[in-house]
């Protein structure tokens, strides 16, 4: 986004904020759906969201990208949205996972590779909510361990700790489905949400 | 060793790698998000400011961007105490003098003398995701003029800024730093408060000037038109001021009430500086702000009067008419300008 649009858009310029929302909305949706269960929902939070940028676009002091600052307003209102989930913080309640080590990573790159991403994103999607949110937060959003555990109110030991539960269970997944031509992710779906 | 913000392993370089970077999704529902955004947004700016100037954010240190507004206490002084110390200039009333037709009156009524506490503005990329609603208007390098949710304007000299909070129409809630001219509508309902640095003052209707300024060890209100309750920290019911009456709050001495012609002190907005027996230490300190000039008198002619009209006049043309009919003496060394003269005491 070009500087004179935001400078524009920090200025009041109506125009520039609906240029600013026209460019991020779409770019922002996908960022929202990683934490929020519906398509509704995520339109709620982009809303909410981009009026939060609106009313706080004067404290962007060009330091940092423009899209990183946005994103952390759309992510923070995300998680807002589901800290009512109470499931999000029933870390040690569920279910003890095969603790079967997938540390090798030449194994790691065959399951993926083995894997269509869009079976992947499913396989992510469908991770309990606790460890999908710090997942996400830390794979795709790239925020650090204590930053997670900042934003959660949880130890940066649990962030790392459940990061490596999920990345557990990702490649659980997708060995389950190179063994089984079928998706075993079926059986698997109900049982922790 | 890891980058705080970039820790990263093997497994999520992979999978980024695989699923790549995010793809933009469009929704029939983009254009409702839209109207919706644009509706919150346009009920403010229906009722707000009608822009003359363009608005600067400020980046020089004197400017505080994050405004810490005023938590401050009261410091509640004893009923009785004598504020002592008598400045006999013409013209200045002492303020204990006030204090104590205030007190006699005020003894028995008993109110909240606590300042309201403002949050501070936090930075959206902070982790906090509590944003508390306030807005600030800043002037940086032309004068403002901004109308406030209530119809009341507000002036701003240059470098100067306001905070005000969002519900404004429900507490009239603004704070000062730099210097301000408050053109208050009359709503008895609600009280318009102005904070400038520790202290705060309360309008129904009324016109008046604040004069908050880094680096000055005063804080000077001046009253245009009506009444201004000020609470300078030492007196519970505050200081009532009115038209042409001027309080000077000081960080280590007396507050000191005045009578001045409340014109000439928001001359940075009108321009207009005009004196009649005026005190030469009052009259240079206005050219100085008008200016952006450091003139120093001699002390034996601080007490000397000028009568004059000055609106209009440049710094060099209005020191050489002042000079002229007062019979003073300009010295100009490098910087400074000193100007001597026959002593009036």
């Amino acid at each position: 986004m070009e500087s004179s649009i935001i400078t524009a858009a920090q200025q009041g310029s109506v125009q520039a904020f609906k240029k600013i929302v026209d460019f991020y909305l779409p770019k922002m949706r996908p960022v929202c759906l990683r934490y929020v269960r519906t398509t509704l929902e995520a339109d709620d939070v982009l809303q909410e969201s981009f009026l939060k940028v609106y009313h706080n676009l004067h404290y962007f002091k060009f330091a940092g990208s423009f899209d990183g600052w946005i994103r952390r307003i759309v992510v923070n209102t995300a998680l807002n949205h589901i800290k009512k989930d109470k499931q999000l913080y029933a870390l040690e309640n569920l279910e003890n996972i095969n603790e079967q080590n997938f540390s090798n990573e030449q194994e790691n790159d065959e399951l993926l590779d083995g894997v269509e991403t869009t079976a992947l994103l499913k396989i992510i999607d469908e991770l309990p909510t606790g460890y999908k949110t710090v997942f996400n937060l830390y794979v795709f959003d790239d925020y650090s361990h204590k930053e997670i555990a900042e934003m959660l109110h949880i130890s940066e030991g649990s962030s790392r700790s459940q990061y490596s539960k999920a990345k557990k269970m990702i490649n659980k997944h997708m060995a389950g489905l190179r063994t089984e031509e079928k998706s075993s992710l079926k059986v698997r779906k109900n049982s922790n949400e | 060793m890891n980058n705080r913000n970039k820790e990263s392993d093997a497994f999520k370089e992979a999978i980024r790698r695989k699923v790549g970077e995010d793809t933009p999704i469009s929704s029939e529902n983009d254009a409702a998000i839209w109207e919706n955004l644009l509706a919150e947004i346009g009920t403010e700016k229906q009722i707000s400011l009608k822009r003359t100037y363009t608005l600067w954010y400020a980046v020089a240190a004197s400017v505080a961007l994050l405004i810490s507004l005023g938590v401050g206490v009261y410091l509640l002084n004893p009923a009785n105490k004598q504020l002592a110390k008598n400045q006999e200039l013409p013209n200045h009333q002492h303020y204990s003098e006030q204090v104590a037709k205030q007190q006699a009156a005020d003894e028995s009524k008993n109110t909240n003398s606590e300042y309201v506490t403002q949050k501070e503005t936090q930075s959206v990329s902070e982790t906090t995701t509590e944003l508390v609603k306030t807005r600030e208007i800043v002037a940086q390098n032309h004068q403002l003029k901004h109308l406030l949710p209530d119809e009341s304007v507000a002036t701003l000299n240059e470098s100067s800024s306001i905070q005000l909070t969002n519900n404004f129409l429900n507490q009239r809630t603004v704070s000062v730093k730099g210097e301000a001219y408050f053109e208050v509508k009359s709503d008895k309902t609600h009280p318009f408060t102005v904070h400038f640095g520790d202290y705060k003052l309360e309008v129904v209707g009324t016109a008046f000037n604040v004069r908050n300024m880094a680096g000055e060890n005063f804080k000077e209100i001046t009253v245009k038109r009506g009444i201004v309750r000020v609470f300078d920290g030492k007196t519970k019911e505050g200081i009532l001021l009115t038209e042409n009456q001027q309080l000077r709050i000081y960080e280590q001495e007396e507050t000191v009430l005045s009578i001045v012609d409340a014109s000439n002190y928001i001359a940075w907005k009108t321009g207009s500086l005009s004196f009649k027996k005026t005190r030469l230490e009052d009259v240079f300190l206005l050219l100085n702000r008008q200016f952006n000039e450091e003139i120093i008198l001699s002390p034996e002619i601080k007490n000397c009067t000028f009568t004059g009209d000055l609106s209009g006049l440049s710094g060099e043309e209005a020191l050489s008419y002042v000079a002229l009919t007062t019979g003073l003496k300009i010295n100009s060394s490098k910087k400074t300008i000193y100007i001597t003269g026959n002593s009036c005491d």
